[in-house]
């Protein structure tokens, strides 16, 4: 049975097909312009040979990555790959923000940094893919995790280029200057939310100038991006700490922003 | 049941209809499943602010509210119905009643995850953890009322094409939104005190109070605190 949920058909420009027997409008509405970005997105191709080949994807060819996860290809390979790059790359960057403490404290980060990141993706899942829903996205469970991901994935990466930096930053600061390096990797992290963001938030409108319809809508994303930002944020406050030495759980209950406004 | 709520969350006039319409077997049944699934994922993110045995009982409890308010009040809606001469039957008016209650409860399971990271790890005993849980939960409620009301005025259209059913929808809610808020008040205390957590069950004291006068109550406090009142 058809109902309005499904998909609009779509031409080879992204332009909506007539169904069989109906006339094409006089006068469509013209289609705005595409920004440069969304023309080289145009212009990208990309095939997924396999889960590990989908950070390549994520760099070189945003806009077939984007195509994929707006008509559900591969969804399955993409999940795993994006998965698995959040992983190690917040693997690796947990090691480096504990590497300042010590052996063991980076190790405790490096099972701690991960934690953080996907389990505020688990944390923010369910609400990402019922509101789209809500205001009519076209989005299935699938399509909610994989853009879910993608945030993680693509903050990932700028982490992993990023790492040997901060890596050797970690090794030859002295003890004393805690607070420049709390800094430096507030900055990095930082940068890489702000690339994961930017990341999807185009692809919402690049599905929007492609499709005409809205694959995720964008006040929902806008709000559940605010969300995700803070549920990382007490999630990390909770099981840190990341850059001090510390127990590897205290427990210890709280809400970020106290510790933000009154660091003990 | 995933896929008759996927429906009615992005399109509540489809799904309701479909429902309506008999168009999938056990309508009914599989909203009340999403319902209870909502409403219990909801109730565990509450109780995980005292934690223990706490967490069960308002797992338990939230499904009871929400499911017991649709009962109590459904005569009355129905009622409604009668008076609006609406061309509902008893069993479109639940249908459309529990269609509601599988978005609210949706939305809510939906923001659990997040509502339970936060209750898990506020301080406690605090009043101000309690107090901001409190605003977080009433925050999400009404948002989730709103798409819940949104879910019944489609399901209102569906069943009822072409006539005016504003002050039914209007009628519906601030009758659900009267009887939920007592019921929520005897069946107290949801986020736990902070203050104690022993007492996680109210029984004991018989299903008394009233939500409106201890509203009053507190009101009159803060009034005399500021100053007005002597």
């Amino acid at each position: 049975m058809s109902t309005r949920l499904d998909p609009p058909l779509s031409n080879d420009h992204g332009g909506p097909v007539p169904a069989q027997g109906q006339t094409c409008p006089a006068q469509p509405e013209p289609t705005p312009p595409p920004k440069a970005w969304m023309a080289r997105w145009e212009a990208d191709t990309f095939t997924p040979c396999g889960p590990l080949a989908v950070g390549g994807g994520l760099l070189r060819a945003q806009g077939a990555v984007a195509r994929d996860l707006m008509r559900d290809r591969h969804g399955r390979l993409y999940c795993l790959g994006l998965l698995a790059l959040a992983l190690f790359a917040s693997a690796l960057y947990g090691a480096i923000l504990g590497a300042f403490s010590g052996p063991q404290q980076m190790l405790f980060a490096a099972i701690k940094f991960p934690v953080v990141v996907l389990g505020a993706c688990a944390i923010c899942l369910p609400s990402f893919h019922v509101f789209n829903a809500l205001m009519g996205a076209r989005l299935n469970l699938m399509q909610s995790t994989n853009a879910v991901l993608l945030v993680a994935a693509a903050a990932g990466l700028i982490l992993l280029a990023c790492a040997p930096v901060v890596w050797f930053f970690s090794l030859s600061t002295e003890e004393g200057a805690r607070g420049f390096m709390i800094g430096l990797h507030l900055l990095t992290l930082g940068v890489a939310t702000a690339f994961g963001v930017n990341l999807i938030w185009r692809v919402q409108r690049y599905a929007r100038f492609k499709d005409q319809a809205s694959l995720m809508d964008g006040r929902v994303l806008a709000l559940w991006l605010c969300v995700f930002l803070i549920v990382a944020a007490q999630l990390a406050h909770h099981l840190g700490p990341l850059v001090n030495p510390g127990d590897f759980f205290s427990g210890q209950r709280g809400f970020f922003v106290t510790a933000l406004v009154r660091p003990d | 049941m995933a896929a008759l709520v996927q429906i009615l969350l992005r399109n509540p006039g489809d799904g309701l209809a479909l429902a309506l319409n008999r168009q999938v077997a056990l309508p009914r049944t599989r909203m009340l499943v999403a319902g209870l699934c909502g409403a219990m994922a909801w109730g565990a993110a509450m109780g995980s602010h005292v934690g223990r045995a706490h967490v069960w009982i308002t797992t338990i409890k939230m499904p009871l509210m929400l499911l017991g308010t649709l009962t109590l009040c459904f005569p009355l809606m129905q009622l409604t119905v009668a008076v609006a001469r609406l061309p509902l039957r008893l069993h479109q008016t639940l249908t459309i009643g529990l269609g509601g209650v599988a978005v609210f409860a949706t939305c809510l399971g939906a923001l659990a995850p997040v509502l339970a990271l936060f209750a898990a790890t506020a301080p406690i005993p605090s009043m101000a953890s309690y107090l901001n849980l409190y605003l977080l939960c009433a925050a999400c409620g009404v948002g989730a009322g709103l798409y819940s009301l949104r879910a019944l005025v489609y399901g209102l259209r569906a069943a009822a094409p072409g006539t005016k059913t504003g002050w039914v929808i209007a009628a519906w809610a601030l009758l659900y939104q009267f009887t939920g808020a007592q019921a929520a008040w005897v069946l107290r205390p949801w986020i736990g005190s902070s203050y104690g957590v022993d007492g996680y069950w109210n029984l004991q004291r018989g299903l008394s109070g009233n939500f409106y006068l201890g509203v009053g109550r507190v009101f009159l406090r803060w009034l005399a605190e500021i100053g007005v009142l002597s």
